[in-house]
């Protein structure tokens, strides 16, 4: 393991060369976004390192992204922790932060969170977080991936920031969590309200008439349908897929570990 | 003009006879000894004969222009002098049957019900003018938006127990439809719900054969009361009488066949195509999308059926409502409170906006 982070050391002081002026506030020894496979072009990983530079700054949180071609030998999980910490990475004096870590060989990856990383990025945010990645890291659209991987942190960070980290929260919790009647739910309660003062205004009304011409003569039928030809010719088929709504998981929150990280890992 | 009329008399007492629901026979209104149909039949049906040719001669004799009621004639409108009491009546050119609004005597026309005129059958009155006001008192229940004081307030105008003229037809039908149909299959991948829904073109034709589909042959009756009154039980049939009629009001029809088939065809077709749409099974939704129906009359009769009318007056307006004398169900449009309307339309309102919002509010906060 010692070699593979002594490389990775060797391209940190490569790449800093390039990114001085953003990492001289840092002790971090790699930058935020670092890519040992070659999947990104140049350009691409220094403009997703310079959006992973803004939001981690915003937000006073890494957002890390590392590409390494195996693990060693190591699990994923203690391989990215042990990255995390010899690399200084972390913000502030919790070291906070978020990292990504792929793995080529084995197409693993980790999601792995640190100190108020592990309040921002619950274990059922990981989640969700990774369902949104996975796509595009099954496509080999790397770029793409990893600009949504940021993209996704941020907005994890600002609602975490805002008291409300995405996680899965049933009906009683998001009592608990207070009772706040944005527009969008007033708007739809009102809508509801009036749907459905018209669907019982018009039953009660239809009640009071009750003489309508008859469209039918199915009382005066001497005999079953004689049925002759029938046909039924397929035409075409449609698929839809909806996003399940949240709040459907079991338990919220985030499991920490006596590391001091949380994670969720698998294939992609 | 058909100036000679038929009142049937008891043959006891020559008091009125009236025909009773509940009996099914002819009662004397006087010393209460009743008849069957068949029996007053048998001792009138010569007094019948020569009535209806008395009041045809009577119609050639004089003709309209020598008349002393052309301007009446003209206006569709006949004269005839009660036989009980004497008063000199007008009635309308369509009333066959009808009883004196001054003594209550029961009279009827023969003229307006023989020859070509004559029904085929008629179904005798089941219902009783008790059991046809019990059935709109009970309509009044559970109507929240019936205003309180109309129920409360309001007093039966007019109960009418009529004799409506009905076509009846038989007939078959042939054609084609076809609809659109479509099946769904859900299923979860991972964090979505997948719907795929399969479309397709189902094509069906076939045959349909009708027997007795009725159409009301007066302007008279509404044709929305008479439609909303079905079914009637035809099985209950019987051969015209006119001693069927004594005690009710009796319409010939003013619509002839052809003019009512329409209804007959526009049902027809109706049931056709939703037989055919039955047989379109397997599918989430069933839609139609075009039909061409053949229709052809096979069988015309002409029946009275029995019909109670209620009418009554609120705020200044007519509100009427058929029974159908043989099975009792009740139809006619109710007057709406407007303050009651109102009440329940912001109620639900609130209260459902309110629930809403308790939910959508935990929903995105």
């Amino acid at each position: 393991m010692k070699k593979r982070w002594t490389s990775l050391l060797l391209l940190a002081a490569l790449l800093s060369l390039l990114a001085l002026p953003v990492l001289a506030d840092s002790d971090r020894e790699l930058p935020l976004v670092c890519d040992t496979c070659g999947l990104l072009t140049e350009e691409q990983e220094e403009a997703l390192n310079e959006k992973a530079e803004q939001y981690s700054a915003a937000y006073d949180c890494d957002i890390v992204l590392i590409v390494v071609p195996d693990t060693e030998g190591y699990d994923v999980e203690t391989y990215t922790e042990e990255v995390y910490r010899y690399y200084s990475f972390g913000w502030g004096a919790d070291r906070s932060g978020v990292i990504l870590l792929l793995s080529m060989e084995e197409r693993d990856y980790d999601l792995a969170a640190f100190g108020y990383g592990n309040t921002a990025f619950t274990d059922y945010g990981k989640e969700w977080l990774m369902d949104d990645v996975k796509p595009y890291l099954k496509k080999n659209d790397w770029n793409a991936a990893f600009s949504k991987y940021i993209d996704l942190c941020a907005e994890y960070l600002r609602k975490a920031r805002d008291g409300r980290p995405v996680d899965s929260y049933g009906a009683l919790d998001r009592l608990r969590g207070g009772f706040h009647l944005s527009l969008r739910a007033v708007v739809y309660a009102l809508i509801a309200g009036l749907i459905a003062a018209l669907v019982v205004n018009g039953i009660l009304k239809s009640k009071m008439k009750s003489a309508v011409l008859a469209s039918r003569a199915d009382d005066y039928l001497a005999g079953d349908l004689q049925l002759g030809e029938t046909d039924d010719r397929f035409l075409k088929k449609d698929v839809t897929r909806v996003r399940r709504d949240r709040g459907s998981g079991s338990g919220h929150g985030t499991s920490v570990r006596s590391s001091g990280f949380s994670h969720h890992s698998g294939k992609f | 003009m058909a100036d000679r009329i038929t009142n049937y008399q008891c043959p006891a007492c020559t008091g009125p006879l009236h025909f009773d629901p509940v009996t099914g026979k002819l009662v004397c209104d006087y010393c209460a000894s009743s008849y069957t149909v068949s029996e007053i039949e048998a001792l009138y049906a010569a007094k019948d004969e020569s009535a209806a040719q008395a009041a045809q001669a009577s119609e050639a004799q004089t003709g309209p222009e020598g008349s002393p009621w052309s301007e009446a004639e003209a206006a569709g409108l006949k004269v005839y002098n009660c036989p009980s009491c004497g008063a000199e009546l007008i009635y309308d050119q369509t009333t066959a049957a009808t009883s004196c609004p001054y003594c209550g005597n029961p009279t009827i026309v023969p003229g307006e019900l023989s020859g070509a005129l004559r029904p085929d059958w008629v179904i005798p009155f089941k219902l009783t003018k008790e059991q046809a006001i019990a059935a709109l008192k009970a309509h009044y229940r559970k109507k929240p938006l019936l205003p309180k004081l109309f129920s409360a307030q309001n007093h039966l105008e007019e109960i009418k127990g009529v004799y409506a003229p009905f076509w009846l037809y038989d007939g078959d039908t042939q054609g084609s439809a076809t609809f659109h149909a479509t099946k769904v299959r859900h299923w979860t991948e991972g964090r979505y719900d997948v719907t795929e829904t399969s479309h397709y073109e189902c094509y069906r034709s076939g045959a349909l054969s009708f027997q007795r589909i009725p159409v009301d042959g007066s302007t008279k009756m509404p044709d929305e009361h008479m439609d909303a009154i079905e079914p009637y039980d035809f099985r209950e049939l019987q051969p015209f009488s006119t001693a069927y009629l004594p005690g009710y009001i009796a319409d010939k029809y003013d619509v002839d066949a052809q003019a009512a088939e329409d209804r007959a065809r526009t049902r027809a077709e109706g049931s056709t195509v939703g037989a055919m749409q039955a047989t379109v099974t397997g599918y989430a939704s069933v839609t139609r999308e075009r039909a061409d129906i053949r229709y052809r009359r096979t069988a015309l009769h002409y029946a009275l059926l029995p019909v109670w009318l209620l009418s009554t007056q609120w705020n200044g307006k007519n509100y009427l409502f058929s029974v159908n004398g043989q099975t009792g169900k009740l139809v006619g449009d109710l007057p709406i409170s407007r303050p009651k309307q109102l009440a329940w339309f912001f109620g639900t309102f609130a209260v459902v906006t309110a629930l809403a919002a308790l939910v959508f509010g935990v929903m995105f906060s």
